[in-house]
């Protein structure tokens, strides 16, 4: 799945992804740029139960900064896989 | 006395700090002002305006603390209060507080606040644990690229901080700021200087803003700004915007707002890289945070975990309350008796003295016995807070939460609702967005809280023996039930719209300090006693006044004015099973507090409360009896509660609509019980 994206719902804990595109609303676009998740930012997944929120990192896991995402929001959020575990 | 004490004092100077959440802000603010602090609120709106006073070679600086914020859009009440105090009350310096663990997305606040022209000054603050991640921060190079002094800090042990104010002190003096370019690239750069060019023109809106900034703003489609423009009749900038997002959208074929977005964070990006040099270890290994996260957010332990730390909560508040619940309630005894023996010394009437021993001293007393295990539940929430678990809980909850139609966080107000609804109420400050937290004010009274249980005890005690504890346990859950259906209705009917999606950030762990948690605890508990207290004495003040009156009846007797109150409205209950004069005087009292309930029936049957229990047994039934429970759980919030919804929504409306609606609820409630239990033939 070299250069597919895929929502950052489907991926597992420890992989790492480029966010590409965000498919929200404006309202969600700002939320989420606030918060230090643009197009380009590189996030590892720390934590995917398949239910309920994710957790991330922004980076890849050296900052402190930890994020939960609700599962909605993950679906709407395009990456592109950079590192398999 | 030096020279310096001689010379005319100067106009107080304003150091406004700003910061993301979880940034440390608040330490610093305590590392500055000390104990010298004042909360007060931003006026018209709900959020809290904390100012304290900072000594420094004899001048005196007024720092203020805003709101913490990822951004400084128009998007939030928080946001906006920040931004506008920047803007028009033009503090003298700003210190923002970055968190240098995590700077790409600190920096974002901090390149808005350049751009507004703020006399910025940069706490880089917990730099000790940017440096155990390997994070290495040139800090000379990072201040170059932002054109403003960069501070070192440490904020938990104090570190930087005598730094940080020399150098604000130094920065208001020489006050030599230029505003910071971020370059947005050629197209936007030149829609920027045509809009900058026009807006120049507009000398009252020049005044007021910074063009370049607003410029800026207009493009990102700020419609706050927009709204204003329009109502100050600025039609040729408002065109040109227009003009030029269209043109840019044509060629850059994207929203211009999601470009600019980009372009700062690149900007960023750019400046990181070069002042932040990231070892990296030879393999990336978990964070204790994370590694404390697998087990305490583990998707079969995280809720054990979670109950656990709620029912420690729990005993610590109420293990630890009660003793000191006694110790309140016999102090305004004998304050009582002492008010009492020293106006009968004094030869006052009687009346007078009755209104401050009965009236203000025991009503006062009968609400505020409730300050012990406030107090000890909100220093156990900072603990949860400022550790970093708060955040986890509500990760925790947002799966269950999310059948409510609420968030995660919206869980544990309702769950300190158990304890006490005031602070249930007070802790919904942390839900973002405004819908949520209305709903969650509205039902959180439905979470049975501790002062019902004397009723529960009372009337359980006289009729079911055997199963008591089932069926104490039966009004926990109707309260939550009806919690959730209301929770609903609400969410249907008076709040449409999409819900706030869900995104938090889960700080990483921290050991908190001492200082930091009684401040916050005591911030908390006094601001209920101050702000409750005025609600509080009306409320006694009437109830008394209505006691007593026409003159000479003997006190709250069925003649007195809340007698024969209790007398009117006695019919209205006659459905639910309860309808005697006693039980709605009782009612009437339990808005005060409701375990008064309890003691305005001693009274009323005339007597005492080991008493009371043969009496109820003899003129009340089981199902009466059960219906009147249901009552007490639902019906008008007691006065304390009341005073904290009107505190956190700012307005009478929604206080009025919280006590309408439960009343109606609770005499639906009763009723249905009490007919339902006749239709099975329990009555």
């Amino acid at each position: 799945m070299s250069n597919g994206l895929l929502p950052l719902e489907f991926l597992s804990p420890g992989q790492e992804a480029v966010i590409k595109e965000v498919a929200g609303g404006m309202s969600l676009r700002r939320r989420l740029t606030e918060l230090g998740l643009v197009r380009g930012s590189t996030i590892k997944i720390i934590r995917n139960d398949n239910f309920g929120p994710i957790i991330i990192s922004l980076g890849n896991g050296t900052g402190s900064g930890r994020l939960a995402i609700g599962r909605g929001m993950a679906h709407k959020i395009m990456v592109e896989m950079v590192k398999e575990v | 006395m030096g020279i310096a004490a001689l010379a005319k004092p100067e106009r107080e100077k304003v150091i406004a700090l700003v910061g993301n959440p979880n940034s440390g802000k608040t330490s610093i603010f305590n590392d500055l002002t000390g104990a010298r602090q004042h909360v007060g609120n931003w006026p018209g709106v709900t959020v809290e305006k904390k100012e304290g006073k900072l000594g420094y070679q004899g001048q005196t600086f007024n720092i203020v603390d805003l709101p913490g914020t990822y951004s400084l859009g128009a998007y939030s009440e928080d946001e906006l209060i920040a931004r506008n105090f920047i803007l028009f009350d033009k503090p003298e310096a700003v210190i923002n507080v970055v968190d240098a663990s995590n700077l790409e997305r600190n920096l974002y606040l901090t390149i808005q606040l350049l751009e507004m022209g703020a006399n910025v000054v940069v706490a880089l603050n917990m730099v000790d644990e940017a440096r155990a991640r390997n994070i290495e921060i040139n800090i000379p190079r990072l201040a170059q690229a932002l054109r403003v002094p960069v501070v070192p800090t440490v904020a938990t042990r104090g570190e930087g901080i005598k730094e940080l104010v020399a150098t604000v002190a130094k920065q208001i003096q020489e006050s030599t700021c230029r505003p910071l370019k971020v370059n947005y690239g050629r197209e936007i750069e030149n829609e920027l200087d045509k809009l900058e060019q026009i807006i120049k023109q507009d000398a009252k809106l020049a005044m007021r803003y910074p063009a370049r900034w607003l410029a800026i703003k207009l493009l990102e489609d700020d419609e706050r700004l927009e709204a204003e423009l329009q109502k100050e009749g600025s039609r040729p900038v408002l065109e040109a915007v227009a003009k030029s997002k269209k043109q840019l959208h044509e060629i850059l074929g994207e929203e211009v707002e999601a470009i600019i977005a980009d372009r700062r964070y690149g900007f960023i990006n750019g400046l990181v890289k070069e002042a932040v040099i990231r070892h990296q270890t030879l393999e990336q290994r978990l964070t204790i945070s994370d590694k404390i996260d697998s087990v305490v957010t583990n998707r079969y332990l995280g809720l054990p975990i979670f109950l656990l730390a709620m029912w420690a909560v729990f005993q610590f508040t109420f293990k630890l309350g009660d003793p000191m619940i006694g110790l309140v309630e016999s102090a305004f005894e004998s304050l009582k008796g002492l008010a009492a023996g020293w106006l009968e010394a004094l030869g006052a009437p009687q009346l007078l003295t009755s209104f401050i021993a009965d009236g203000i001293i025991g009503g006062l007393g009968s609400v505020l016995v409730f300050i012990p295990p406030i107090f000890l539940l909100f220093l156990a929430i900072s603990l949860l807070e400022d550790s970093g678990y708060m955040a986890r809980a509500a990760y925790i909850m947002d799966r269950l939460m999310h059948a409510l139609g609420l968030h995660g966080k919206s869980f544990v107000p309702l769950l300190i609702g158990f304890g006490c609804n005031v602070p249930g109420i007070m802790a919904t400050r942390t839900l973002e967005s405004r819908q949520d937290r209305l709903i969650t004010i509205l039902i959180n009274p439905l979470m049975s809280c501790t002062a019902r249980l004397p009723v529960y005890v009372l009337f359980t005690g006289a009729f079911f023996t055997a199963n008591q504890g089932w069926v104490i346990f039966s009004l926990y859950l109707l309260g939550i039930v009806l919690a959730i259906i209301m929770g609903k209705i609400f969410k249907t009917f008076l709040f449409k719209g999409e819900t706030a999606p869900f995104v938090m950030e889960l700080p990483p762990y921290r050991v908190p300090t001492l200082k930091g948690t009684l401040i916050h605890m005591w911030e908390r508990g006094s601001s209920f006693v101050r702000k409750a207290g005025t609600v509080i004495v009306g409320v006694v003040v009437l109830i008394w006044v209505l006691s007593n009156l026409p003159l000479g009846v003997a006190y709250a007797s069925q003649e007195s004015l809340i007698g024969r109150l209790g007398t009117i409205l006695a019919p209205v209950f006659k459905p639910a099973g309860f309808g005697t004069w006693e039980a709605a005087v009782a009612l009437v009292f339990g808005i005060l507090a409701k375990e008064v309930v309890v003691g305005t029936l001693g009274v009323l049957y005339g007597v005492e409360e080991n008493g009371l229990t043969a009496a109820i047994a003899h003129s009340w039934t089981p199902l009466s009896a059960y219906a009147f429970m249901v009552m007490t759980l639902i019906y008008i919030p007691c006065a304390a509660t009341i005073a904290a919804i009107r505190r956190e929504t700012n307005f009478w409306g929604w206080t009025a609509f919280a006590i309408g609606y439960s009343l109606v609820l609770g005499w639906v409630m009763a009723v249905l019980v009490f007919q339902a239990g006749r239709l099975l033939g329990l009555g």
